[in-house]
């Protein structure tokens, strides 16, 4: 089984000679297994905690350079707060108006690496046609040998935050709080 | 300030301040079941960590400010989880895993909240799945009141955290490959009830 951080620790020398490193490699978005998830303030007394369901895109990742990129795109509606009067409404035209803006997207760069493997992403976020930066820390990296899928398979938790009302999602600020907290559960095999 | 508009106001911060004044002796709270979620995450593979939540949960729970002690009581229904993924919200009801059939609740009996400052920071207690009970204690990392403009009664919120190995309580389907941690994040809010 590769693991990113064991080969930068154990065998350094090794990793620039591997062939699979030498370029950059692509990686597709594994939807089952990615969700981004994020946690906003109600009433600024509980953090309720919700997650996209539908998230698709590709991931670049050049080992030898240090460098990669994210592409992500989210279908807005399959917003999920375990409450259906909520979802509904979160997808209205208070908010995400899915019907109008049906897709968030983000596109990101790594920009830090550490012991072989990328520890923060530098992006920029799109929600509801309004674009802004969202830098996102990465908790943990690892790749293996996917055992279904006979191919290399990486994943990842990362974390971010951001005010909605930089976006204009400012329904119920501030009576709820206008901080929001993403926890990105993410895998992807590649290409 | 006009006697009219100090009266008004003296009325108004009362109605506010009222119902958190009187802490004198225990009060209970009954978990408002459409703001109560424990939501967790799991391993999956080593890659990733797959976050999900209940989506019931009811119970009560008890706070004596004055003495700094109480109590949770807390039943979730297993067959309102919620992965983001319908075939592993059915597997996961099977026997292998939770066994919803035969143990279709999770319950959590905190029999001493722990405070500091005034405030809740822990709850000692135990947790029931699948039928075992093992001791499990809650660190509260946030603990607000207020009176819910919409309810006009004092509301209190909290989001607490704990982590335990599945493989505790029986639940070994695949832990050595996933892992056997879990992390819980619960959101909580609790209505003031009526004194009796």
């Amino acid at each position: 089984m590769k693991n990113c951080a064991g080969w930068g620790i154990v065998l350094p020398m090794m990793l620039t000679a591997w062939p699979a490193d030498a370029a950059p490699v692509s990686y597709a978005i594994e939807p089952v297994h990615t969700h981004p998830s994020f946690e906003v303030p109600h009433l600024r007394i509980s953090l309720w905690r919700g997650q996209f369901l539908k998230t698709s895109g590709t991931v670049v990742l050049d080992r030898e350079t240090m460098t990669g990129s994210v592409e992500v795109t989210i279908e807005a509606a399959s917003i999920d707060l375990g409450n259906k009067n909520l979802n509904q409404h979160v997808c209205s035209k208070d908010f995400f108006d899915v019907a109008r803006f049906p897709a968030i997207t983000y596109n990101g760069s790594f920009d830090r690496f550490q012991d072989g493997v990328p520890v923060s992403v530098k992006g920029r976020l799109t929600m509801v046609g309004v674009t802004r930066p969202v830098d996102l820390t990465i908790n943990s990296f690892k790749c293996i040998q996917h055992p279904m899928f006979k191919r290399e398979a990486c994943g990842a938790d990362a974390m971010g935050s951001f005010k909605r009302s930089d976006f204009g999602l400012s329904y119920g600020v501030p009576l709820h709080g206008d901080d929001v907290t993403v926890r990105i559960q993410v895998e992807a095999v590649q290409d | 300030m006009t006697d009219m508009n100090r009266g008004t106001w003296f009325a108004g911060l009362l109605s506010v301040v009222w119902p958190l004044a009187a802490a004198a002796a225990p009060q209970s709270y009954l978990i408002d079941s459409g703001h109560t979620y424990p939501s967790f995450e799991a391993p999956h593979m080593g890659l990733s960590w797959w976050r999900g939540k209940f989506t019931r949960t009811s119970g009560r729970i008890v706070l004596d400010r004055e003495a700094g002690a109480g109590t949770v009581d807390v039943t979730v229904e297993i067959p309102s989880v919620e992965f983001g993924h319908k075939a592993m919200n059915e597997v996961i009801q099977g026997e292998k895993w939770f066994n919803a059939a035969r143990y279709p609740v999770a319950t959590y009996q905190g029999t001493a909240v722990r405070f500091e400052n005034g405030r809740p920071v822990a709850v000692d207690g135990s947790l029931t799945m699948m039928g075992v009970t093992r001791p499990l204690s809650l660190s509260i990392t946030a603990f607000r009141c207020m009176v819910n403009p919409m309810l006009g009664r004092e509301v209190c919120g909290a989001d607490a955290r704990a982590s335990f190995k599945r493989t505790d309580f029986g639940m070994n389907q695949n832990a050595q490959q996933h892992g056997a941690e879990v992390r819980l994040q619960i959101q909580v809010e609790a209505v003031r009830e009526a004194a009796p």
